[in-house]
């Protein structure tokens, strides 16, 4: 098997021991997690010019704490850590759960970490739409500075050219779900080990009268990335979620969703994939039978 | 900062690493991306972990590192030192079968045999963090190894047996 050009393999103490690692070996460095993407980026010859592995072991951010309003999980958690988790047991993190169970067979998750996960950008991983839901912030480190940047932001937004250069992250900021707080995760695949084709995660709030107060619906679709859907957010806030409700989500998701074919699924069906498992996911979020959404007729597609 | 760097041959750079594998200090002179996997067949000829996809899709290749299943194609050496490897082979070594084996040939578990040792291996694993595990659980932990042979129900029913006898 193809190697790295040559090596220098480098286990900094510290993460500004890491940034200057980093910075000395400017486009010639590579971070390294769990390995399992480097070692498929490696496998297509994507990583030739690399002289020096970053690796971010020593830097102990395996660690799962629980602050005040906030967990903070270290970006070289583990997903089968996630798994294991009694801080993720909490209710409104189901998402984040069931998407690091969902992800790959259990020797990926053992190796594969948070912060890999969401480096790798590649579309779709299973964890990004949740952590993007549960309105995760990723604390990164640029230069000696440590920024924190919404994670959808860090993907998509202005601040998506800092990954794949100097940047590091060193950790997720997830916070506590208040009250009345419930997410669920929904994935589309062709087979039993195979990547979503389309993924969808909604974390939902509902009062004591089972009104939705807040909504955070984030879908992942192959070749295109991670969207958030606030016209779909918008429709459920104030209302009883029944069946009725739930039958027109997958109308409203497809008026704001843009999608390109794929080679696994056209973008229509893609749009109508994520429709549906948005409905699934916030009928499970909402402990709402999904069936009630079958039987309801749905509103027009503009609610 | 701690670095690691070796001898460079032609355009390799080679070191030499110590790994613990089966219980045996073992030392190779490798490079330091150099895959588990090779080293293991190529460098010390224990061939029981098998080369399949290369790319962590088959599970031909797992092993136990530090008691947690992993692919040792897609694992470099430079994540091994230091930590316990455990291979086939070191399962029972000079002992009994280890019970997963025992029920493996009890059950025909294997036919043409190439996945057995990562079959038995993530098993294993399994079987450390789940004593008593049901046909669905087996079946879900078990998704990254593939065999191409048995159908796989004997291989579920030979680690659910396991499981019931275990205390
Ligand atoms: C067999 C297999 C099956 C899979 N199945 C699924 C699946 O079902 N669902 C799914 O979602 N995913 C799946 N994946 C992908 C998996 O989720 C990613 O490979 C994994 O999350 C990457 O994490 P890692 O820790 O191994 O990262 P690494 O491979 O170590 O790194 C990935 C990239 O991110 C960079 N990086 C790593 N950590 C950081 C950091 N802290 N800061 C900045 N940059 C960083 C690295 O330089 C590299 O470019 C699968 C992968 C494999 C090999």
């Amino acid at each position: 098997m193809s190697g790295f050009s040559s090596i220098n393999w480098l286990i900094p103490k510290t993460l500004n021991e890491a940034v200057a690692a980093m910075e000395e070996h400017r486009g010639e460095a590579l971070l390294y997690a769990g390995g399992t993407y480097v070692h498929e980026q490696r496998e297509r010859g994507a990583l030739l010019k690399i002289k020096a592995i970053v690796d971010l072991e020593g830097l102990g951010l395996d660690t799962i704490e629980n602050g005040g309003d906030s967990i903070k999980a270290g970006a070289m958690v583990t997903l089968n850590k996630v798994i294991g988790s009694d801080a993720f047991r909490a209710a409104g993190f189901e998402a984040l759960v069931q998407a690091a169970y969902a992800t790959g067979p259990d020797q990926i998750k053992n190796a594969a970490t948070l912060g890999g996960a969401v480096a790798c950008w590649v579309p779709v991983i299973d964890i990004v739409p949740v952590l993007m839901s549960l309105r995760a912030k990723a604390v990164v480190q640029v230069a000696r500075e440590s920024r924190t940047i919404e994670v959808g932001d860090l993907l998509n937004g202005p601040e998506k050219t800092l990954l794949g250069k100097t940047a590091l992250i060193s950790g997720f900021l997830l916070p506590r779900p208040a009250p009345g707080s419930r997410s669920q995760f929904k994935k589309f695949r062709r087979s039993a080990s195979d990547w979503a084709v389309v993924n969808a995660s909604a974390s939902i709030r509902s009062d004591g009268a089972g009104r939705c107060v807040d909504a955070k619906l984030v879908v992942g679709a192959r070749a295109d990335g991670y969207f958030s859907l606030p016209r779909t957010e918008q429709f459920l806030i104030g209302k009883q979620i029944d069946g009725k409700a739930l039958a027109a989500v997958p109308g409203i998701v497809s008026t704001e969703l843009t999608l390109t074919d794929h080679f696994t699924a056209s973008a229509d069906y893609k749009r109508s994939l994520c429709g549906f498992l948005l409905r699934d996911a916030i009928a499970g979020a909402a402990k709402i039978d999904v069936s009630q959404a079958r039987d309801a007729k749905g509103v027009d597609r503009h609610g | 900062m701690f670095r690691k760097q070796g001898m460079r041959k032609g355009s390799t750079v080679m070191v030499e690493i110590s790994l613990d594998v089966n219980g045996e200090e073992q030392s190779v002179s490798a490079e330091l991306s150099e895959p588990l996997l090779t080293a293991l067949r190529d460098r010390l000829h224990l061939l029981g972990a098998k080369r399949g996809c290369d790319h962590g899709g088959c599970g031909a290749c797992t092993v136990l590192i530090d008691g947690e299943a992993r692919y040792s194609c897609m694992t470099p050496l430079a994540k091994c030192q230091g930590k316990r490897i455990v291979t086939i082979e070191g399962l029972a070594a000079d002992g009994p079968l280890d019970p997963l084996q025992e029920n493996f040939a009890r059950y025909d578990a294997a036919q043409c045999g190439y996945c057995t040792s990562g079959m038995i291996l993530m098993a294993k694993a399994l079987l450390h963090k789940m004593p008593h595990p049901s046909e669905n659980e087996v079946r879900w932990h078990l998704a990254g190894n593939l065999c191409r042979c048995t159908g796989y129900r004997k291989i579920v029913q030979a680690v659910v047996e396991t499981g019931k006898n275990s205390k």
